[in-house]
Parts: C-alpha cells; sequence; structure tokens
C-alpha cells in the first residue's frame, strides 16, 4: 500500500517536471513576446450556431491582426466553450483569469453564464468585454470598470425605434402593451421613457401576463381608445397574438411596433393579411450595405467555416476590433491594468459603426434596424414597400 | 357602447372554451370522485392532433378530391378519437390503478400524465407530422420547427367567411354540443346511468348498472368534449401552443369549482362567469389585463369559503 | 350440486376487508317462495354479506349458486339481471333524480316500455305515498317514503330473489310496521327473500327459516320456531 502510494508520487513529480520542461520548450521555441486574450461562448450545446460563429469571427479578427505586423507581439487566442451553462462558464473563465499571458477577455452570448463568470474577472481585475450577451443588469456602476459590453442591451433597441415611430414618422397617440415578466417589462418602461421624453402621454398602457392567450379585453380597450399607434414590448407569443387579434377586431388603421423578441418566423403562423405591416426593430446592421460588412462577409467566407454568419457574429468580430483597438493603444507591453482603461476610453469604428462605452461600460453604439412584415415576409423596411410610400401603417 | 358590445362578444367566445374544458372536468369528477387534472391538456392534445392531421390530409392530397366540410368532419374525428384514446388511458393508467388509494394519489397522477402529454407534444409534435406527412410524398415546404415553437391553427370554420361568422360558428357548437350532452345525459340510459353513478356509485351498482363499463364511456365522451373544446380554443386563438393546457386546465377546473363540481350546467355557468370577470376587468379597470386572472381566482376562492357546493348546487345531505 | 329447491345457496364463503376478515365459512339458503332471514349485530357482517352476494364485495373463497347454476363468477350487474335485487336503505337513493327516475333506473333492465310502465302501475298501487312524490327529487323524502322507494326500486324487476337489507333501519316504530307490511305482502305473493335484519322480533314474524350471524360467522341455522326458543333470542334487538 505505502509503497504504491509511493510510485504515485514518484510519478507525479516526474509530471510534473516534464510538464515545465515542456512549457520552458514552448516558450523558448516562439520568437518573441505573447499576449494572451480569452474568449468564452457556447461553441457545443443548444446556442453552438451562435457560438460557434462567433468564435470563428473573433479567431478571424485576432488572425488578421497578427497577419498585419501592426503589433510587436504575437496574440494568442484562449477559446473556451461555455456550453451556455453557468458552472462551465465559471470553470472556463478561471482558466482564461489563471494564464498570467491574459490582458483581456471578451465572452458569452448567455446573460446566466455571463452573471455567473463576472466576479471572476473582477477578482482577477482582467477586462472582460462582453459581445452578445444583453441582459440589462451585466453592466453598472458595481462591475465597473472591468466589465464592458459592445452589444446594445434588450432595452437600448427601443431608442433606434422611437426615433423612427416618434420622430420620423411622428405618430402621438400611443397604446403601449408589454407582458409583466422582466422582457416585457424592461421593454415598457424603456418605450415609456422614451415617450415621456418627448412629452407624450400615452393614450393607454396594459401589461398582460405572461403566456396569456386571450387579448380581446385590451383589443377592445385599444380600440375604444382611438389610438394611432401600439407598441409591444414582448415576445413572439403574445406579439403575434395582439396583432392577430386586432386585425380579427377591425382594428387595421394603426401602426404596430415592437422589439425584436417578435423577430422570428413563428410571427407569421397568424397568417400574412393578418400579420402584414408588423415593424419590428432588431439589432445589428444590414451587412452588405457598407463595404467594411461586405469585406468581413468575403472574409469570412473564405475561410471556409462551416457555421454561417448568425445575428451576433458581427457583435464578436466588432469586440475583436475593440481589443485590438486598445492593445494599440497601450504600446508594446499590453497589461491587464492598461487594457482596463484602455478599453473604456477607446473610440473604435468598425463594421457597425463607432463604439465608445458610457459610465457603466455599456456601448453607446446602439446599431439596430428595422424590419416589417410585407406580404408574408419579414424584410428590413428600407426596402420595404412602406418606406418608399406605396403602402401605409396607417393611424395618419 | 361599442366597446361593450365588443367585450360582451369576447367573454362569449372565451366562456366557450372554458366551458366545455369544465365540463370535461365536471364529468370525470361525477363518476370517479377525483379531480382529472390534466383535462387542458387532453384538450391541447386534440386541438395539435388535429393540426397534426391537417398537415397530413394536405399533403396527401384529401383536400383537393373531397369537399371541404367532410374533410373538416374528417379532422374532428380524428381529433376526438386521439382524445377519447388519451381519454381512456388517463383512466386506465393513471386514475383506476389508484381508485382504492388516497383522493391525491390520482391527483398527482393526472398532474403528472397532463405533463407528460405536454412534453410530448413539445418534443415529438413536429417530427411525427414531419415524418407522417413526407410518406405521403408531402410538401418539402413543410419546415422542421420544434413543437415548442408557436404553431398555427388552420382555418377550418368558414375560411373565407370573416371572422365575425367564425365567432358565430364557435358559440353556435358550443350550446349544439352543450345541448347533445344534455339530451343525452336525460335522455338515455348511458346518460342516465352516467348521473347515477355520479350521484350515488354503490347504489348503482346494487341497481344493475354497469359501472365500470359506463366510466369507461364517461371518460369516451369526456374526452371527445376536449377534443372539440381544443378545436374551438384552436379556432379562437389561432396560434397555439404546446403548453396552454396547464391554464385552460386552470381556468376549465375554476370554472367547474364555480359551477360545483358534479353539476354539468353549473360548469357551463362558472365557464362564462370566470370568462366574464376577466375580459371585463381587463376592458374596464385602467391597467386591469395583468390582474384579471387573479380577480377571476379571488372569484372561485370566495365561492370556495361561501358557497362550496356550487353556483347551483344544491346542499342535500341524506341522513339515514 | 345444490337442492333444485334452494333460489341461492352460499357455500363456505369467506371475505375480508384488506387484511382483516371479515366473513369466515358462512353457508346460506335461502328455499323459492319463502322469506329468510338473517339476525346479527351491528359490525357481524351483515352488510358485507349482502354486498358479497351481488359481488359488490368480492369473495376470497367459496361458492354461490342461483337455482343450481354456479354464480361464482358472475360480475355485479349479470346477478342483478339474473335476478337478484338487493334493497338497501343504508345505500340511499339517487338523489338529485326524481322518484319517478329513480324508480325507472331501478328497473334498468326492463327494455320494453309498454312492460316498464306497467310495472311502474303496479308499484304506485302497492306504494301509494310514492304516488305523491312521483316528480320530487329523491333527496327531499322522508326516512320512511326513502325506504319505500328503496323497497319499490327493487321489486320493480319482479326479481326471482329479494334481498332486504335491514329495511327498518332508523325509522320511527309506526313506519317499520308498515314497512313489515309490505314485506308480509310480497311473501304472500310467494317471493323468494332473504331479509337481513337487526330487529328480530320483526323478522321472525315473517320469515320461515332464521340464521344468526356473529362475528362474521354462522353460529346458528334453523326454523325460526327452533330460533325463537334459542339462547339467541335472549337480546331480542340483536
Amino acid at each position: 500500500m505505502a509503497r504504491k502510494r509511493k510510485s504515485l508520487l514518484l510519478f507525479l513529480v516526474l509530471l510534473l517536471v516534464l510538464v515545465m520542461i515542456v512549457s520552458a520548450c514552448d516558450q523558448n521555441a516562439t520568437k518573441g513576446k505573447v499576449v494572451k486574450i480569452g474568449f468564452l461562448g457556447p461553441i457545443t450545446g443548444g446556442d453552438a450556431a451562435e457560438g460557434a460563429a462567433a468564435r470563428n469571427a473573433f479567431q478571424l479578427a485576432i488572425d488578421q491582426a497578427n497577419a498585419s505586423g501592426k503589433y510587436p507581439y504575437t496574440i494568442k487566442v484562449i477559446s473556451v466553450d461555455d456550453q451556455s451553462t453557468e458552472n462551465v462558464a465559471v470553470s472556463g473563465a478561471q482558466q482564461i483569469v489563471s494564464d498570467p499571458l491574459v490582458v483581456a477577455a471578451s465572452g458569452f452570448w448567455n446573460s446566466g453564464p455571463a452573471a455567473a463568470s463576472i466576479p471572476v474577472f473582477k477578482e482577477a481585475e482582467i477586462p472582460l468585454l462582453i459581445w452578445g450577451a444583453i441582459r440589462e443588469s451585466l453592466t453598472s456602476p458595481d462591475n465597473m470598470p472591468w466589465i464592458t459590453r459592445s452589444a446594445p442591451t434588450d432595452k437600448q433597441e427601443n431608442i433606434p425605434l422611437a426615433s423612427m415611430v416618434l420622430d420620423e414618422m411622428g405618430y402621438k397617440d400611443w397604446f403601449v402593451v408589454s407582458d409583466v415578466g422582466s422582457y416585457g417589462s424592461g421593454n415598457f418602461e424603456a418605450f415609456s421613457g422614451e415617450l415621456a421624453a418627448r412629452g407624450i402621454t400615452p393614450i393607454g398602457s396594459e401589461q398582460v401576463p405572461e403566456g396569456a392567450t386571450d387579448l380581446s379585453a385590451v383589443v377592445q380597450k385599444i380600440k375604444s381608445s382611438g389610438a394611432k399607434a401600439v407598441y409591444c414590448g414582448s415576445t413572439v407569443g403574445i406579439g403575434s397574438q395582439l396583432k392577430r387579434q386586432l386585425f380579427d377586431a377591425g382594428v387595421t388603421d394603426v401602426l404596430f411596433c415592437g422589439i425584436s423578441g417578435m423577430k422570428t418566423e413563428d410571427f407569421l403562423k397568424i397568417g400574412n393579411t393578418a400579420a402584414e405591416g408588423a415593424l419590428v426593430v432588431s439589432p445589428g446592421v444590414i451587412l452588405d450595405e457598407a463595404e467594411a460588412g461586405r469585406k468581413f462577409i468575403a472574409d469570412y467566407q473564405a475561410e471556409g467555416f462551416s457555421e454561417p454568419i448568425g445575428a451576433y457574429t458581427p457583435y464578436a468580430y466588432e469586440a475583436a476590433l475593440i481589443l485590438l483597438n486598445a492593445l494599440s493603444a497601450c504600446g508594446n507591453n499590453p497589461t491587464a491594468e492598461t487594457m482596463v482603461n484602455a478599453i473604456l476610453n477607446s473610440k473604435t469604428t468598425g463594421i457597425m459603426g463607432t463604439t465608445t462605452f458610457n459610465e457603466i461600460g455599456q456601448t453607446t453604439n446602439v446599431a439596430a434596424y428595422l424590419n416589417v412584415i410585407e406580404d408574408g415576409a419579414w424584410i428590413p423596411y428600407q426596402n420595404s414597400a412602406y418606406a418608399s410610400g406605396a403602402r401605409s401603417f396607417g393611424g395618419k | 357602447m361599442e366597446m361593450f358590445a365588443g367585450l360582451l362578444v369576447s367573454a362569449l367566445l372565451l366562456g366557450c372554451t372554458y366551458t366545455l374544458i369544465a365540463v370535461g372536468f365536471s364529468l370525470f369528477f361525477g363518476v370517479m370522485d377525483v379531480v382529472v387534472f390534466c383535462c387542458g391538456d387532453i384538450a391541447i392534445f386534440g386541438a395539435f392532433s388535429i393540426m397534426g392531421a391537417y398537415v397530413v390530409l394536405m399533403s396527401a392530397g384529401l383536400f383537393n378530391t373531397l369537399p371541404f366540410i367532410v374533410c373538416v368532419a374528417l379532422l374532428l374525428l380524428i381529433g376526438a378519437l386521439f382524445c377519447a384514446t388519451l381519454g381512456l388511458v388517463a383512466y386506465r393508467f393513471s386514475i383506476k390503478p389508484f381508485s382504492h388509494s388516497s383522493e391525491l394519489m390520482p391527483l398527482l397522477s393526472t398532474i403528472a400524465l397532463g405533463t407528460v402529454i405536454k412534453e410530448v407534444l413539445g418534443l415529438m409534435f413536429m417530427p411525427a407530422v414531419n415524418a407522417s406527412a413526407s410518406a405521403f410524398g408531402g410538401e418539402a415546404a413543410l419546415k422542421v420547427v420544434s413543437g415548442r415553437n408557436p404553431q398555427g391553427f388552420p382555418e377550418l370554420l368558414f375560411p373565407n367567411g370573416g371572422v365575425n361568422l367564425r365567432y358565430v360558428t364557435i358559440i353556435c357548437v358550443t350550446v349544439l354540443l352543450l345541448l347533445l350532452l344534455f339530451i343525452f345525459l336525460n335522455k338515455t340510459k348511458m346518460g342516465l346511468s352516467m348521473q347515477a353513478v355520479s350521484q350515488n356509485k354503490e347504489l348503482s351498482m346494487m341497481t344493475g348498472i354497469n359501472v365500470s363499463r359506463t366510466i369507461v364511456v364517461t371518460f369516451i365522451i369526456g374526452g371527445v368534449m376536449l377534443a372539440i373544446g381544443g378545436f374551438l380554443v384552436g379556432s379562437y386563438q389561432k396560434i397555439m401552443s404546446f403548453d396552454n393546457g396547464a391554464m385552460y386546465g386552470a381556468k376549465g377546473f375554476s370554472a367547474a369549482v364555480v359551477g360545483g363540481l358534479r353539476n354539468t350546467w353549473g360548469a357551463v355557468i362558472g365557464g362564462m362567469l370566470l370568462a366574464f370577470v376577466e375580459v371585463f376587468v381587463a376592458g374596464y379597470v385602467a391597467n386591469g389585463a395583468a390582474y384579471a386572472g387573479v380577480v377571476a381566482f379571488v372569484v372561485v376562492v370566495i365561492f370556495i369559503i361561501f358557497k362550496p357546493e356550487g353556483i347551483i348546487g344544491e346542499k342535500t345531505v341524506e341522513k339515514v | 350440486m345444490s337442492d333444485e329447491s334452494a333460489i341461492l345457496s352460499i357455500r363456505g364463503l369467506d371475505t375480508s376487508y384488506g387484511r382483516i376478515p371479515m366473513l369466515r365459512d358462512v353457508n346460506i339458503e335461502v328455499l323459492r317462495g319463502q322469506v329468510c332471514c338473517v339476525l346479527g349485530a351491528n359490525g357481524a357482517g351483515k352488510t358485507t354479506l349482502v354486498k358479497a352476494i351481488l359481488n359488490i364485495v368480492k369473495a376470497d373463497k367459496g361458492s354461490m349458486s342461483m337455482s343450481g347454476e354456479d354464480i361464482s363468477t358472475w360480475p355485479t350487474h349479470r346477478r342483478v339481471q339474473a335476478g337478484i335485487a338487493l334493497s338497501a336503505s343504508a345505500a340511499g337513493s339517487f338523489q338529485k333524480m326524481s322518484v319517478d327516475t329513480n324508480l325507472k333506473m331501478g328497473a334498468y333492465y326492463i327494455k320494453d316500455t309498454k312492460l316498464l310502465e306497467e310495472r311502474l302501475a303496479e308499484i304506485y298501487r302497492s306504494f301509494p305515498v310514492l304516488r305523491e312524490r312521483l316528480q320530487q327529487k329523491a333527496g327531499t323524502l322522508s326516512g320512511g317514503e326513502r325506504t319505500m322507494l328503496a323497497i319499490a326500486r327493487a321489486v320493480i324487476n319482479k326479481p326471482r330473489l329479494l334481498i332486504l337489507d335491514e329495511p327498518s333501519l332508523g325509522l320511527a316504530p309506526i313506519m317499520v310496521e308498515e314497512v313489515f307490511n309490505i314485506v308480509k305482502q310480497l311473501a304472500l305473493q310467494q317471493m323468494s327473500i332473504l331479509l337481513v335484519e337487526q330487529n328480530a322480533v320483526k323478522a321472525l314474524s315473517v320469515a320461515s327459516t332464521g340464521y344468526v350471524i356473529q362475528k362474521g360467522a354462522i353460529v346458528f341455522c334453523g326454523s325460526v320456531q327452533d330460533l325463537a326458543k334459542s339462547e339467541f333470542m335472549d337480546n331480542p334487538v340483536m
């Protein structure tokens, strides 16, 4: 027994020596300096489509930077799969922060794993730039200065929507509907805030229980209120139900607009005529509209990745560009300490516009565009018959 | 005034859907003395089986060869068949094995069965429908989406007749169905024995009623009622989710309690009362939509406290 | 297997409630056209016996035959259909149905509507009190009326064997008298009756043979004359 333990101990010591030799070799072999950046995302599991494509884009940006010769060191990515699971994410975060060469990390598509891992980065004083998790509370004064986010929060989507429907289209008589859940009430507050900022009091507002299926009473209220525009800050279940019941009740001469949670193909199941004219904001940019975006698509496709570009893939690319920009500002010897301020004070123009961070580390660049249902399909608003004036939302 | 009329119609329609599910509860409670908690899920299962059968019939080309009304009748028949089978399964596997143990056991086991039904729909609905549709060489346009996504219920009630005709049909079908049930319960021997078993099971046995057969028939009839209930829910709601059953189950059960669990006609009044409270609170109270459901359940609690025998239930205590 | 003159013969019947034994080795014979009474105190096993005859309570052991035909494996409804009618006032009534419907439920197996009408008319002649209550809900009847209804519901089938389970239960003396008058009339019509009673005096006045059941076992079997002289009659209400 004792002998066995002794030999085991010996084996472990040998292993340790071996590891030391190998890692020493590794450092000797690499000519020049290495700077490491962590990446976290759901590379496998249910959200793998988003996570793996984001990893590809992130790696693409770093590879391009290394190839450009602008950096006097080699940048390496430690890529960690969080499997959309909180405890996996936390151990991945620990793996990243324990590497002394890591100067910054970017991570998370899921808000839960992000929230669970944030303490690890704060403790280790390693800056984390969130590229795809959108729960509002992730960026906060408490998490300053370590945590920043380049993706807009779910609430921030309301800003470009409001500027379109309130400022450009000029609707004044609003009825605001949402569900009582956290997503719904967050949107409810955000849009009500936009209305208040413009001195508009909504004609009416209702919050319905989550999973509600019968909204007929709300529809009757909207009908009799004389509202000219309806805002729905909820997901597709309630959003599509409200649109259909408005249509059935003959309330068709109003604008129906809402938030990205409704922009799924499921919305069309209420039927093309009932769905027609729903105006919904969604985050991101239409990539092939600008030169930078078209180049990104071409580069991504040239790499031959098996995962197609998803909604948040450009965000991951953009996050890498922001970190690279911050690295450039840190001179020849970037450290986690210098990176914290470099990220916060950065101003990066990438494929989605110009990103700067506000006082809680949240991006001020809310890239979003509007979609409308026309003849049974979601199309960008700017290409639609509604934008050209061939069709009208009503309520005018 | 226009709003009042609109709310009235909404309440009537919602009441119709609650009523049919509540009637299922009261029929089952009558013969078995247990609350079969998966009634809502059975109804949603019926709606989903109609949706699935619709896709299959479509891809088999039946809608092009047979008259539309025949196809709808066929779909209803399929839905009824599925629900009747499910009713029997519920009885055979989650109620009968516990008929000699505490009343809580069948209650729990039917809740469990409801969860099973829900999850089966969520997991298997689309794959099963896609597979059987493609067996007919059905159209590839069918998208493989998860059964957990919202599903669109096909337009089966006067597809070109507009929404008002559809609403009128929903109300008419409900009334007709209740009328048929009334005739069945009071004018046929089987209906009378269902009432007898509900009122006094032991005496029914002594009278020579085949009690177990009566129970089986009740579960079949209840299943058919729930299938048509699910059909009407689908036709009214247009968008169905696999997990709608729990909500309809809760509403149907509440309506049955308000009406007096054993009383089929009480269930009708209970369903209507619940729907009217919900719709009118949501309609006339500012920001009421969030609280309408709560107010409706408060009504239920008030009934349980002050009139546990239900709205038209009578207190009959037989002393011996 | 059994004497042809016996309408019902029970051999070695055992029943139990869960693990608790209820009846042990019960042997009873009811002769055609006679009134046979089974006397016993509360909890002696009388009601269990009655339910076992209809297979409402399952037998663990023993056999049962009707006019020589083995009915041991028959389900309840088949036994009723074959002509065993049970009137148990303790079982109550179909409270929410009218008296009329209650009687019709009793005549569940009479398919011929004309025959049913005739039988109903007969019942109303024998039980005039029920005719007055025809459309009233059974739940609103008085105790005596309910007992009448229970008997009428069983008699309407013209059963081959009528089982009366404690017809005197909970009734005022004057009503008990009236109930037993009816039993006497039925006996005069040569109906085979198994009368299960606590009230020994009344039971003996109509029966020809008698059994005494104690703690689930038959402890006496013989003619009513012998029974009247036995030590079991020291306490006439058992």
